[in-house]
């Protein structure tokens, strides 16, 4: 006796292999039902030629792409309008570069913070090391902390960035900033709206956390369009940033 | 080089490679930066390729503006690259999406270029594009094509261009993707599913 196929069976195995069709994924025996069952059934047989519809487009695409991706031919190289082309994208690639260089020396240079599980482990080394040392008696009392004098190089205050509200005028041409620990100098520019410096203070080595501006600095700055933009480099000993302020917009009045 | 291994090393397998190289340019790393650059230097070339495969035929200046305009619109969706393919793939649709723009530019302005015939001459001394010369309506249809893929969410696209436009099996969608390969089989699925109704949605309507 031979088994009746079950059409639902049937239907499913058909729309497997259709699945698998839309995937690019059959193997030739496999194709082979596959057209064998549209020949049963006309609303498979569409799907079935929608789906190659959308493979010979998507192929279409990927010939461009391929056509594309060929190494440039010397015809190509001598043609005129390639090489107009090259000379463009030259102009444009030293621009691209300007702006990637400028966009991360403006961004503020973050500390690096340590990772939580590296943090825990210092803080429990650190608390071991305190109980140890007082069980043996290196404190003469009851652990409290002591305010000691730091090495100062800054002017005052508790800050950790740099703090300015940048203006400036004709009768006020002073510009100033919060200090920062460590910093050695500060390096102080005054950039144009495509991040060309303007102006610069001229020492970089100072520790004074002013700039004085003088009248022919200030016209200088008048002079140029807006928008200007202050950026303070706080910076160590070997001359590398420790913090910055980012590229603050300036104003003049 | 045959060329679907050319796409495939050119591509898929650089991706996320591509994505650290631009993270690192971007946080002003000077190698980085020369070597996006150098990567990038295949703009010329596509925009070049497109226009004769397009049979657009822009004349000399439009191709400048597009090469330009490409590198522009690059620098602010540089953060928004993922590494699902190499930036050679990601910049073809910039070139693609600007020599578009240009074309339309110049047609609504009222600007007559060159035919496609003058480009895809016998006696072009270029050798000829894959598909070179594409009637009106093909080259309508594969536009149509890229406006359905360029709908479709980042992660379906990714999927479906691996598959079938870089030559990749789902086994090595799913090592470049880091998913299961019937993850990336369901989304490839789904992503086809919907671009074929959406193609015969156009169809009907045309």
């Amino acid at each position: 006796m031979t088994a009746t196929p079950d059409p639902d069976d049937f239907a499913s195995a058909a729309a497997d292999l259709q699945r698998a069709h839309l995937l690019g994924s059959l193997t030739a025996s496999e194709r082979a039902r596959l057209r064998e069952a549209c020949g049963e059934d006309a609303a498979l047989a569409r799907e079935v030629a929608a789906d190659l519809d959308l493979h010979d487009l998507l192929s279409r695409e990927r010939g461009l792409l391929v056509d594309a991706l060929r190494p440039v031919s010397p015809s190509e190289e001598a043609d005129e309008t390639m090489t107009r082309m090259l000379a463009a994208s030259g102009r444009a690639e030293a621009e691209l570069r300007a702006r990637l260089l400028h966009a991360a020396q403006s961004a503020p240079v973050r500390a690096p913070r340590l990772r939580l599980r590296t943090a825990v482990l210092v803080a429990v080394a650190v608390a071991a090391a305190v109980w140890i040392a007082s069980a043996l008696g290196a404190f003469g009392g009851p652990p409290s902390l002591q305010r000691s004098a730091p090495r100062d190089e800054r002017a005052g205050g508790e800050l950790s960035g740099i703090v300015i509200a940048p203006q400036l005028s004709a009768s006020e041409r002073s510009l100033s900033w919060g200090p920062v620990w460590h910093a050695h100098g500060y390096e102080v520019v005054v950039l144009d709206g495509a991040g060309k410096v303007v102006l610069q203070r001229g020492d970089a080595h100072t520790k004074s956390t002013q700039w004085e501006l003088t009248t022919s600095e200030f016209e200088t700055l008048r002079q140029r369009q807006a928008p200007l933009f202050l950026r303070v480099r706080a910076l160590d000993s070997s001359g590398l940033c420790v913090t910055s302020s980012g590229d603050l917009p300036l104003t003049l009045k | 080089m045959h060329p679907s291994s050319l796409v495939v090393a050119e591509r898929g397998s650089t991706g996320p490679q591509d994505l650290v190289l631009i993270k690192r340019a971007m946080r002003g790393d000077r190698d980085a930066t020369e070597q996006l650059l150098q990567r990038l230097s295949c703009i010329p070339r596509f925009v070049f390729r497109l226009n004769r495969s397009l049979g657009m035929c822009l004349p000399a200046d439009a191709l400048e503006d597009v090469v330009q305009q490409v590198y522009a619109s690059v620098w602010p969706r540089l953060a928004d690259f993922v590494g699902s393919a190499a930036i050679e793939s990601w910049v073809f649709g910039f070139c693609r999406n600007c020599l578009r723009a240009q074309a339309r530019k110049r047609r609504q302005s009222g600007v007559v270029f060159g035919a496609a015939k003058d480009v895809d001459a016998d006696d072009s001394p270029f050798e000829p594009a894959v598909s070179a010369a594409p009637d009106a309506e093909r080259s309508e249809s594969v536009e149509l094509l890229r406006d359905e893929l360029a709908r479709l969410e980042a992660d379906e696209r990714a999927v479906v261009e691996m598959r079938f436009l870089d030559e990749l099996s789902f086994e090595q969608i799913a090592r470049v993707l880091d998913l299961p390969a019937s993850t990336v089989k369901d989304r490839c699925y789904r992503a086809m599913t919907r671009l074929k109704g959406r193609l015969q949605r156009r169809d009907r309507h045309a």
